[in-house]
């Protein structure tokens, strides 16, 4: 169990900042996941605190040692790539006993401890198998196993459940979780799949363009958004845009509609943009009821869920529903309604046009 | 099953080729191996001729000789050469295989000459040895075993060069990031992961640059001067000065069993790189 403290890590290529000013501190026995799309720098972070790529500025230390200028091979990181980097000339077991062996450790400790790692990402018996004959899944596991056997101070995975379908992701995801917490290893994880991002992490940090975009809590990221990145990139958002209303608890739109809202901690008439997720939108049949009038213009009917697109006088909207019996039809006057708490600001507005 | 009920709508189309090359290469040859067991009747002793007779020993002996040190030489130049252009930028490597393949350009028979002026008495190696009073009198590099792997190695490397460099390139070099994270030092990281995934073009290529000198009649007639004759230069002498043809035919055979063996396990070891 280590800390990982990064400051100011940049990395940049010629005029181009690949990673521009990254500070993160992960507490020991932490899931971190770096969230953001391709060219996001994501993985350049990543590979630096490998030791595979060099830094420009900043430093890192794992477990309180400063490790930026150690090479890979003295860092005593377990290291997960996307496409796992198994040695293909090399058995299963072979595989996971290289990092043992390249520390000179002997045959007996060295059979006991790669089969203790194989049977925890429950792979016993496929010591003797090529990884060419093992299923993407099993593969990734076989990487895993390579990554925990020499009991690493940290482990980073990139993008480990990329190239797998949706429902053994969702599998792996799992089983990835347990396999943490029972180490109880410091990890960072590197992803572009949001859903990914929510479910496995203590934290998440977004990255745009090398740059930390928030470093919060699965939910805190999800619900309170420190910009329109973030609340995009997180999922579906309402968005309004419109001036701080009198009361400091409402926002005004150019329409004249008035979107009720936590706290605005602005002063009256800033402009601002504010978000509202789709399942936080509550749609109503009464037409009376609700904060806003809103039509049903089309429904989705997604199994679990039913998305309805609605038209009101703020503009179009997204809700998402549980899937029932009970739906709305196109067409059918509806209201919307939801806690003021729910609309979060994201960014002062651009100055209106003089 | 499938294959056969399938070969015969593709086997119309290939067939011209099939005939033409079974009419004027396949037919030829097998009359020509034929030769070493029917004439003058069914017969093997122009193969005990071979056998019984040194000189044929002898120079089947020199030409296995030749092609190892060849293959070897081409092997220990080859290979840090594909390993340096891996590393090259994609411009340099295209710039560093354009210059393995100059040579192509230039007739086998003009390269050859060139390194008699290179490599003769007078020429510019034994001039800068002297000069610099490494040597005490001129070495012989010409009209011996020396002058013939020099010049068999400068011809041949292109074809271990060409598909070792081609194959490294496909290894990953995210394999050997993760031997290094994985603690392994650069020495052990190449011992282990590279050379290993290497190993099976390396032993094509050189099984290759083998066949090839094993056969090779030009450079060992020009830089051996007669004095090195390899197999191919003894059909060359059994045929058009002796014209003994049967025992030819019979010194072909072995060199054509040779290259067979050498070219199925080059086809096993293909085959065994495949499924790792």
């Amino acid at each position: 169990m280590s800390s990982i403290h990064l400051k100011g890590v940049s990395r940049h290529y010629g005029a181009f900042a690949a990673v521009d000013d990254v500070s993160l501190d992960v507490e020991p026995g932490e899931f971190v996941t770096i969230l953001g799309p391709s060219g996001s720098g994501k993985t350049t972070v990543l590979t630096m605190i490998a030791g595979l790529n060099q830094l420009t500025g900043g430093s890192i230390h794992i477990g309180g040692r400063d490790v930026t200028a150690l090479p890979a091979a003295q860092r005593n990181i377990g290291l997960v790539f996307q496409s796992y980097a198994l040695f293909p000339h090399m058995t299963v077991f072979d595989n996971v006993a290289f990092p043992l062996s390249v520390r000179g450790i002997g045959a007996t400790e060295t059979r006991r401890r790669v089969e203790e790692a194989l049977a925890r990402v429950r792979l016993d018996t496929f010591g003797r198998r090529k990884p060419s004959q093992l299923s993407g899944g099993q593969q990734q596991r076989v990487a895993l196993a390579r990554a925990i056997v020499f009991q690493p101070d940290i482990l980073l995975l990139d993008e480990p459940l990329g190239a797998l379908d949706r429902k053994l992701r969702e599998e792996v995801q799992v089983e990835l979780r347990r396999l943490q917490r029972s180490l109880g290893i410091t990890t960072i994880l590197v992803t572009h799949d949001q859903e990914e991002a929510l479910s496995l992490s203590d934290r998440i940090v977004v990255l745009d363009h090398g740059k930390v975009q928030q470093i919060a809590a699965p939910q805190n990221a999800y619900l309170r958004p420190s910009n329109r990145f973030v609340a995009d990139f997180l999922g579906a958002a309402n968005v309004f845009e419109g001036r701080v209303g009198s009361d400091e608890r409402s926002i005004v739109m150019d329409g004249g509609t008035v979107i009720p809202c936590g706290a605005a901690a602005r002063r009256p008439g800033t402009p601002v943009t504010a978000i509202l997720r789709p399942e936080r939108l509550i749609l109503a049949a009464d037409e009376a009821i609700g904060i806003v009038p809103a039509m049903i213009t089309e429904s989705v009917y997604l199994g679990q869920f039913v998305r309805y697109h609605v038209e009101t006088p703020a503009g179009p909207m997204i809700a998402v529903a549980p899937g029932g019996n009970n739906g709305f039809a196109p067409g059918a006057r509806v209201s919307a309604t939801w806690q003021p708490d729910d609309v979060w600001i994201v960014a002062d507005g651009a100055a209106p046009p003089a | 099953m499938a294959m056969i009920r399938r070969m015969p709508a593709e086997f119309g189309y290939v067939l011209p080729l099939l005939l033409l090359m079974l009419a004027l290469f396949i037919l030829p040859i097998a009359l020509m191996l034929a030769r070493s067991v029917t004439q003058p009747e069914w017969t093997i002793e122009h193969y005990q001729d071979l056998i019984e007779t040194s000189v044929y020993l002898r120079v089947l002996g020199r030409t296995l000789q030749i092609a190892l040190i060849t293959t070897v030489a081409c092997a220990l130049l080859g290979y840090p050469l594909a390993y340096w252009m891996r590393d090259l930028s994609p411009q340099r490597q295209v710039l560093a295989v354009a210059l393995v393949v100059l040579p192509f350009w230039i007739s086998i028979l003009v390269r050859t000459y060139a390194w008699i002026v290179v490599l003769g008495n007078a020429g510019v190696v034994n001039r800068v040895l002297l000069d610099l009073g490494l040597v005490g009198a001129p070495v012989s590099f010409l009209y011996n075993e020396l002058g013939v792997v020099i010049g068999t190695t400068n011809v041949l490397l292109p074809f271990l060069v060409l598909p070792l460099f081609a194959a490294m390139v496909r290894i990953d070099d995210r394999l050997m990031q993760a031997a290094e994270s994985l603690g392994a030092s650069r020495a052990t990281v190449f011992r282990r992961v590279f050379f290993p995934l290497s190993l099976p073009a390396l032993a094509a290529g050189s099984i290759l640059v083998f066949i090839l000198t094993f056969g090779f009649f030009i450079t060992p007639a020009i830089l051996g001067g007669g004095r090195v004759p390899m197999v191919a230069n003894a059909l060359d002498l059994l045929i058009n000065q002796f014209a003994r043809w049967e025992t030819a035919a019979a010194l072909s055979t072995v060199l054509l069993v040779v290259t067979l063996a050498c070219f199925a396990m080059s086809r096993w070891i293909g085959a065994r790189g495949a499924t790792s």
